[in-house]
Order: structure tokens, then C-alpha cells, then sequence
């Protein structure tokens, strides 16, 4: 069984995932409870299903971009299990879980989450035999902006507000906006990444493994 | 110091009484998300603004200054946080972007004192307070709103000072 952990952003989401099936999955929009919610709804998860923590053998974690404190919480939780119970931890970059929801198509793909002060994260991703691929860092830029860059047939999939989208269909020529179902960052979708990157023997050293801070400003001097 | 326009009020106290005062009506209007910088030097009365602001905002917390420990959170019944950052010791931004204003303001109003050494990460609307010493207890106080929330705020305190603007 792994464990597959997701608070890059307001979302928090937990699943449970065995190479067959996917027996618990829970996700939803936190107000900035993190600390307070992530431990006590896991345990809840584990409850429900009759599954105990000496079944997981692997961990699975979001890495950003996102947001500082929701990140170090996540980030934190999980170093802590892997340390404390011995199992390796699989880091899987935010935007590739969201790409990964996405039928590949020969269209690109922006795949979007929210960055804060109204701001999106988007990563661009190209389609390739073994599926999405990431094309070049993720960048902060306004809906307003990714609509002046998109020239070409483009999906927008990822964490859109209603203002967001409105933004975006102005261009529904080139636009193709993923629907809000779609848009959801699943857990289940994380884990099973994790899990092949797992099966393919590239875990992480949990000491290091760092998460990808959205930064308010280009370029600051940290 | 800002040149005084519509979206700007000004307020001379003349006791620290007066000042918590004025700090509890503007408390009392504050809604999440809300950012209030405050700009003083030692001794401005910034410290006993804010004890007025969370009395009128409505924790039970006591207030004091957050030099030490960067942020203080104050506690309403209803699970609401009313955050207080005191830039003084922050020694990059790097560092001050860490400290992630974002998520403290998703949980309530925050108040900043020293922003001028934060100025470049903090979100470009919002209400700006200049506290300055004049003499004995007295001080004065200029409000400049940017942004339309802000401003209504501003309209709201106003009148809740000096009655109908």
C-alpha cells in the first residue's frame, strides 16, 4: 500500500492506492487549517477503510510549487513518517498530477494551480509517447496574462477560479478549458505516479528532498 | 509623508485612551484578508493601537509587541485569527516571504508593523497607517486607503469617528 499526501495549495488531499485499486481517497479545500486538519483526517481515512499504517511501505508527496506554509506542512508530515517508520518517499512535482488527469492529445497542455493574490502557477507540459511532458520551469503570471501568451491550440487544465475561466474563454478559439471535475487535483492521481516511480526503484533521501516555493517576486534574494 | 486626499484621514490623539479608541472602531470592521501596516517609530502608540484593534475586533487574547517573536496571533470564539508581524528583526525578504503573509491573511486581518522594510512582498492594496509622536501623550494618526476595499473602510471609520462623513 502507499500513501499519497497533496497540501501544495488550500487543497488538502490523502490517498490510499495498492496497484489495483485505489481503496480511500479524500480531498477538499482547506481555510488554511493545515496543521490542525492533515493528521486527524488520515487517521480518519485509515479508520474507514480498516487499513493501519503497517501496510503502507512507500509515501507519496506533492513538492510545489505552492504556497510556504502549506507545503512545509505536508512536507514535514511525511518526512516524519518515513523517518519514523523506515519507508521510502517518492516527491512528485504539484503540476505534474496535473497533467497526468489529462487524455493526452497533440494539443499543449498549461496545467495551472493557484499561486495567491490572484495569481496562477503554470507549468507547460508537451505530449510525448510516455505521456505529458514538462517543458521548462513553472512561472507565476495573471489569467489576463496566459490568455496575451496562448496563440495556438493550448488545454488549460488546474486549479481555475470562475474569474479565471471567464478570463481565459475569451480566447475559445485556441482555448481549450478542462471542466471544474477535471480541473480537481486528485490524490489517487499523485499516488499513482508515486507508485511507478516507486516500482522503478527512484525514491528520494527524505533528509533533502525540498519542496518548490512559489516565490512573490522574480528572482528575490532568499 | 502622504499628501492628504479623499482616500486619506487623519486623527490627532491626545491620550493613549483615545488612541486604543480609535483602535477598537477600526477593529470592529475588519474583515479576513484585511492588511494594515502600520508606520512609527518607538513610542508612535503602534503597540496601543493594536491593543484597541483586537478589543474591538473581539479576541481575549492579550496583545503585546511582537519584536521577539515576529508574530503574535489572537484568538476570537468563532476560530477567527487576527495576525500581528512585526518586521523589525526580519533581515531579508527572502526571510519575510517565508514567514508566508498570504496564509495568515486567509485566516484573518493582519497588521505589520516597521512594512517600510517589507514593502516590496506585501500586497499592493491596502490601508496604510502613519503614527507619529508630537508631544507628551499626544500623537497623530494619517490613514491612506489603497484599493476599493480600503477605501470603504476607511468611509466606515471615519464616520464611526466623527460621526456622519
Amino acid at each position: 500500500m502507499l500513501l499519497a499526501i497533496d497540501s501544495s495549495t488550500a487543497q488538502i488531499g490523502l490517498a490510499l492506492y495498492d496497484e489495483a485499486t485505489v481503496p480511500g481517497e479524500l480531498f477538499w479545500k482547506s481555510r488554511a487549517h493545515h496543521t490542525a486538519q492533515l493528521a486527524p483526517a488520515l487517521a480518519e481515512l485509515l479508520e474507514r477503510v480498516g487499513i493501519t499504517m503497517d501496510s503502507v511501505k512507500a509515501l507519496g508527496v506533492a513538492i510545489g510549487p505552492g504556497s510556504f506554509t502549506s507545503l512545509r506542512v505536508g512536507l514535514a508530515f511525511v518526512k516524519g513518517l518515513a523517518l519514523a517508520r523506515h519507508i521510502p518517499l517518492i516527491g512528485i512535482p504539484t503540476l505534474d498530477i496535473v497533467a497526468a488527469s489529462v487524455p493526452l492529445s497533440d494539443r499543449k497542455l498549461a496545467a495551472v494551480l493557484q499561486a495567491g493574490r490572484g495569481r496562477l502557477a503554470v507549468g507547460w507540459y508537451k505530449p510525448t509517447e510516455s505521456g505529458w511532458q514538462a517543458h521548462g520551469e513553472a512561472v507565476t503570471m495573471t489569467a489576463g496574462e496566459l490568455e496575451q501568451k496562448i496563440h495556438k491550440p493550448v488545454i488549460v487544465c488546474g486549479e481555475l477560479t470562475a474569474e479565471d475561466r471567464q478570463c481565459l474563454a475569451r480566447k475559445f478559439k485556441n482555448v481549450m478549458l478542462a471542466s471544474p471535475a477535471q480541473c480537481a487535483r486528485r490524490p489517487g492521481v499523485l499516488a499513482e505516479i508515486a507508485w511507478k516511480r516507486w516500482q522503478a526503484g527512484k525514491t528520494d533521501v527524505v533528509a533533502s528532498l525540498a519542496p518548490i516555493y512559489l516565490h512573490v517576486l522574480g528572482g528575490l534574494p532568499v | 509623508m502622504p499628501i492628504l486626499d479623499a482616500h486619506s484621514f487623519e486623527f490627532f490623539s491626545k491620550s493613549p485612551e483615545q488612541t486604543r479608541r480609535l483602535g477598537m472602531r477600526l477593529g470592529a470592521l475588519l474583515q479576513p484578508g484585511d492588511l494594515i501596516c502600520l508606520q512609527g517609530d518607538l513610542g508612535a502608540g503602534k503597540t496601543t493601537f493594536v491593543q484597541g484593534v483586537a478589543r474591538g475586533w473581539g479576541t481575549l487574547d492579550e496583545v503585546s509587541s511582537p519584536t521577539f517573536v515576529l508574530v503574535n496571533a489572537y484568538r476570537r470564539l468563532d476560530g477567527a485569527q487576527l495576525s500581528h508581524f512585526d518586521a523589525y528583526r526580519v533581515e531579508s525578504l527572502g526571510e519575510a516571504e517565508e514567514l508566508d503573509l498570504d496564509a495568515l491573511l486567509e485566516r484573518g486581518p493582519l497588521f505589520i508593523e516597521w512594512p517600510e522594510r517589507v514593502e516590496p512582498i506585501l500586497p499592493v492594496e491596502r490601508l496604510w497607517a502613519w503614527l507619529e509622536y508630537e508631544f507628551e501623550e499626544h500623537r497623530s494618526m494619517r490613514f491612506t486607503a489603497r484599493g476599493k476595499r480600503y477605501e470603504s473602510l476607511l468611509d466606515a471609520l471615519q464616520q464611526k469617528t466623527y460621526g456622519a462623513g
